[in-house]
């Protein structure tokens, strides 16, 4: 079970959503599906990201995957000591494996997931 | 057992479905009659298996081989001496795997020759991570320029500096990948047979091009015509326009000289074969590429690394192949998708035979002999060197007192001697000009033998 206060996307990113901030990173279900990762590519502060298209990349020892932003907005904070613990995005995705934080341009996507309609996803892909 | 894929009935049925009587029908009905050869082609009866050996065994006679006569081509195919262990040691089992090794259970003997490879082309590059090695000289030079545009790609510098000193292959190979990219290629035109660092920005200038805009210089040293380049000023003038500094070199020159990778150069590639591989028909070549570890993941085709097994063992598997194209294709850094294994296995045999005082012999011998024969040539009355103020390694330019083609021809047919390059061959204006390469292979005897073969053309 994914949890209920964040939203996610179709391409398996997380969102969590308080004020005009959105913090960001992949689902559990992505970072099992990528296994054991070696490379994090994460944009810098003051980027600008646009829902549905690539803020970073991630590599596992499978194959490299974009990273998509959930929402539209410019880059505020970078998890930089990620790139030194990527097995935090493995073992604890949704809180020490967090990527960036984002300021909200307008309001997150409609189109964002609940957890149910995540977790009814990830349960059909399986 | 015949290699016709088609039955009689598979035959029958397809003619039956697009409604034509008998194959001939067909042809007759689709070939215009001026198209259509209706005899029997004009061929020699067979051959007995005896009759075809004797037969390519006279062809083959006909043909001038480099190893049975003096020869001093080289123009980035270089003879050295190979043992005949280099020979024996391809042929061991360990190595005898499907070209891609991917299942390190089953693929040790290759992979650890990778990581053997690697290791010594970062000694002698002096870079931090080497690959498993691509086509050849041309491609390994063009696949650097598109890693430092890749790294400069946030810079948005899409122009690339390249001294005309590259080999005209390589030349031809970037400009068709930076043609078909639409980014523009300076060529940087050379003085008295160097590129000169101070002339990047009047280049630039000629071409309206912002020096900002630039995100990598290429050069080649030892360069085509045989000159050793200034590469740490070279790099230095690259690092000033905010640029990568890209050196193509003879591996087996960096016996002697200082390792561009310590002189400033950001990526080393070059061609390989000439280590533990012969010049053959002209390839097939080895590329390689090496570079500072912070391009890594832009870094083409893959990388073998070192591990351990689930015992504990030192272990070999591929740990950097997730950026080729068969893994996903949107996320390639290149088309190369494969690595030229049995060439870069060869030239990792050959330099652990020569070990590092062998390989500095062969160097040594090298220039001497080079060195040699330049002072025999430039004594001659009539010949002198191109660029006698320019160092230089095994090869060397040299203004003949009549074209180079005659100079080859009288050498070949009088005197049994296969000349350099004629490099009219590469530009018309340089018609009289001959680029001559001197080996290990090249004895005193046979240098001796030129110049006196020399003495006597007009």
């Amino acid at each position: 079970m994914n949890p209920t206060d964040l939203k996610y996307t179709t391409s398996h990113e997380w969102v969590r959503i308080s004020g005009d901030t959105a913090t960001i990173g992949i689902t559990e279900h992505a970072a099992h599906a990528l296994s054991d990762l070696v490379y994090l590519g994460l944009p810098k502060a003051g980027d600008k990201v646009t829902a549905g298209k690539a803020l970073g990349e991630v590599e596992s020892v499978k194959a490299v995957s974009d990273i998509n932003s959930p929402v539209d907005g410019e880059v505020v904070e970078v998890h930089d000591a990620l790139h030194d613990s990527l097995s935090d995005i493995n073992s604890d995705p949704y809180g020490k494996g967090w990527m960036v934080k984002v300021k909200l341009k307008g309001k997150a996507p409609a189109s964002l997931l609940d957890a149910a309609a995540y977790d009814k996803l990830v349960a059909e892909s399986a | 057992m015949h290699y016709v894929p088609h039955t009689e009935a598979d035959k029958r049925a397809m003619l039956a479905m697009i409604g034509a009587p008998s194959v001939d029908a067909l042809f007759e009905a689709c070939i215009p009659p001026d198209c259509r050869h209706d005899k029997l082609l004009e061929v020699e009866p067979a051959l007995t298996e005896d009759g075809i050996l004797r037969e390519l065994r006279t062809l083959a006679a006909r043909n001038v081989s480099a190893a049975d006569r003096p020869a001093f081509l080289g123009a980035g195919l270089y003879r050295h001496f190979c043992p005949a262990l280099v020979d024996s040691l391809q042929q061991r089992t360990e190595f005898w795997t499907a070209y891609t090794p991917y299942q390190p259970e089953a693929s040790q003997g290759t992979l650890t020759t990778i990581f053997e490879w690697q290791t010594m082309m970062c000694r002698l590059t002096g870079l931090a991570v080497s690959n498993a090695s691509l086509y050849d000289g041309a491609t390994s030079m063009t696949e650097a320029v598109l890693m430092a545009l890749r790294v400069k790609e946030a810079e948005n510098r899409t122009v690339v500096v390249a001294s005309k000193g590259l080999h005209p292959d390589w030349r031809g190979t970037l400009a068709t990948y930076l043609r078909t990219l639409n980014m523009p290629l300076v060529e940087v035109e050379l003085a008295d047979g160097a590129t000169d660092p101070a002339s990047f920005a009047a280049a630039l200038a000629a071409r309206k091009i912002d020096p900002l805009r630039v995100a990598a210089v290429a050069v080649q040293t030892p360069n085509f015509f045989g000159v050793i380049e200034d590469v740490e000023a070279l790099a230095e003038a690259a690092h000033a326009l905010g640029a990568l500094c890209i050196v193509g070199a003879n591996p087996v020159a960096l016996s002697l000289l200082e390792a561009p990778g310590r002189q400033g150069a950001d990526m080393v590639c070059g061609e390989a074969s000439s280590m533990g591989n012969r010049p053959w028909f002209g390839g097939p070549g080895a590329g390689y590429l090496c570079s500072r570890m912070d391009f890594v993941r832009q870094m083409p085709a893959r990388i073998a690394g070192e591990t351990r097994d689930a015992h504990g063992r030192r272990a070999f598997v591929l740990t950097f192949a997730t950026r080729e194209q068969h893994i996903r294709r949107a996320k390639a850094t290149s088309n190369i998708c494969t690595s030229q294994q049995l060439m870069a296995l060869r030239a990792t045999i050959w330099m652990s035979l020569l070990g590092k005082e062998g390989f500095h012999e062969l160097g040594r011998t090298n220039l001497s002999r080079a060195h040699y024969a330049a002072e025999r040539i430039k004594a001659i009355p009539g010949w002198k060197l191109a660029h006698p103020r320019r160092g230089f390694f095994n090869e060397f330019t040299v203004t003949c007192p009549l074209p180079a083609s005659k100079v080859n021809q009288q050498l070949l047919k009088k005197h049994g001697i296969l000349g350099g390059l004629d490099l009219g061959r590469v530009d018309k204006a340089l018609a009289n000009q001959w680029l001559l390469a001197v080996t290990d292979l090249n004895t005193r005897e046979e240098i001796d033998r030129l110049a006196t073969a020399l003495e006597t053309i007009r």
